[in-house]
This record gives structure tokens, sequence and C-alpha cells, in this order.
């Protein structure tokens, strides 16, 4: 077995490992009576986001297929999927977040502001460590577009914030 | 369409809207959508709303 198998091979694990934390995590959490409940205007809502989400990943894997024809890839096949999948989540939950349907009954869009932020700057500050204590250009692709994620996010979710506080200004105003 | 039928009960029983959307089990946004005519409930949720303010659905939901 050569090293970008094992590389290979290691994702998959990763990925596996994750997937199934999340899923026995979910499973106790249902058991304890302690799911996160939408209600049926958010649920509507969190249709049309995945809809939304999916045709933008849709259509930057098919703009990535296009400049691959005529162009050199820009990026190795694994980033440029990255990328039209990052792409499809930002539009995804930035649809979800500005029509008040990404956070649960119980939650505050307020917490959420700060995790993204604080994820997406440790992606980026990763990129910034390889590259300068490393001399590596490892997570160039991966680290900066998942980082700038999370930024853009949480962005949406502080304009979203903003918004609402001015909107409610002015209809106690009325 | 502005659901006024609803702001103003709502109103007469002074509860906000983050109330009646506790007391409703939905967020206070759905309330606010169904106020200013953005999203249009479902029955159900319309007769958990008149429950709560009191009301029936003619006088709260319908364009009579």
């Amino acid at each position: 077995m050569n090293d970008s198998l094992y590389f290979t091979l290691g994702m998959v694990v990763g990925f596996l490992f994750v997937f199934v934390v999340a899923l026995i995590i979910s499973k106790r959490r249902k058991k304890q009576g302690k799911t996160t409940e939408y209600d049926e205007r958010q649920k509507a809502i969190q249709g049309k986001a995945y809809k939304v989400g999916f045709f933008v990943m849709m259509f930057s894997l098919i703009a990535n297929g296009i400049l691959c024809m005529d162009m050199k890839p820009w990026a190795s096949v694994f980033d440029m999927t990255f990328t039209g999948i990052a792409l499809g989540i930002f539009a995804f939950a930035g649809y979800a977040i500005w029509n008040d349907a990404y956070v649960a009954l119980d939650g505050k869009l307020s917490r959420y502001t700060w995790l993204f932020g604080i994820i997406g700057v440790l992606n980026i500050a990763v990129y910034v460590i390889n590259h300068i204590v490393y001399e590596s250009d490892d997570g160039l692709i991966t680290n900066v577009i998942a980082g700038g994620l999370f930024l853009a996010l949480s962005f949406v979710a502080v304009v979203k914030l903003i918004y609402d506080k001015v909107q409610t200004k002015k209809e106690l105003d009325e | 369409m502005k659901n006024l039928r609803l702001k103003s009960a709502r109103g007469a029983m002074d509860i906000s809207q983050s109330k009646l959307a506790e007391l409703v089990g939905v967020s206070r946004q759905t309330i606010n959508a169904i106020e200013k005519g953005d999203y249009n409930p479902t029955i159900n949720l319309c007769i958990a709303i008149c429950k709560v303010l009191n009301k029936t659905l003619d006088e709260l939901f319908w364009e009579g």
C-alpha cells in the first residue's frame, strides 16, 4: 500500500468515526427526550433551504467540471468537490438563518454567531500555522474554504440579528 | 395579507408574541410571520392559537 492510500483510508475512517459518534449522541438524546424541535414554519423553510443548497452545490460542481474541460484543474478533485459542498452548505444554512429556521425553538442565534466565528478563525489559524511554521500549503483549500464558510455564516447571523433589532424597534414605534 | 385580528386579539389579552409563541409551541418569528401575513398556518396551529386567545377560527382567520 502506498502513502496516498493510507491517507485516503485515514480520511474515510475519520469521517466514519464522526458519523458513528454523531449517530450515537443523536440516539441517546432521543432516548432522554432531548430532541431538537422546530415548528411547522421552520420545517417548511428548511425544506426550501435544502433545495437551495442542493442546487447551488450541483451548479458549482457542474461549473467545476466545465472549467476543467478547457483549462488545467484549479485544484485537486477532492478540493474542487469540497468547495462545491461548502457553497451548498452556505446556501442552505444562510437561507435557513435568514428565514429564522436554523435555530431550534429553545436555541439562540447569538450563540451560533460566536460558534461559527470561532470555528472559522480556528480553521484559518490552522492553515496559517501550517504555512508559516511548517512551510506547507496543506489545507490551502480545505481549511481556508471551511474557515471562510463559517466566518461567512457568522456574518450572516450577525447581519440577521441587527436586522431583527431594527425591525423590532420599527414595529414598536408604529 | 396581514392578520390584524390576531394582533388585536393578542393585544386585548395583553400577551406578547413571545408568550403566545411559547403557549402555542412555536417560535416567536412564526407568530410574527402569521401576523404580518407572511405565513399561512396549518389548521392545527390555527386551532391552538384560537384556544389560547379564546376565540373562534372565524374570528381570527376567516377572510370574510
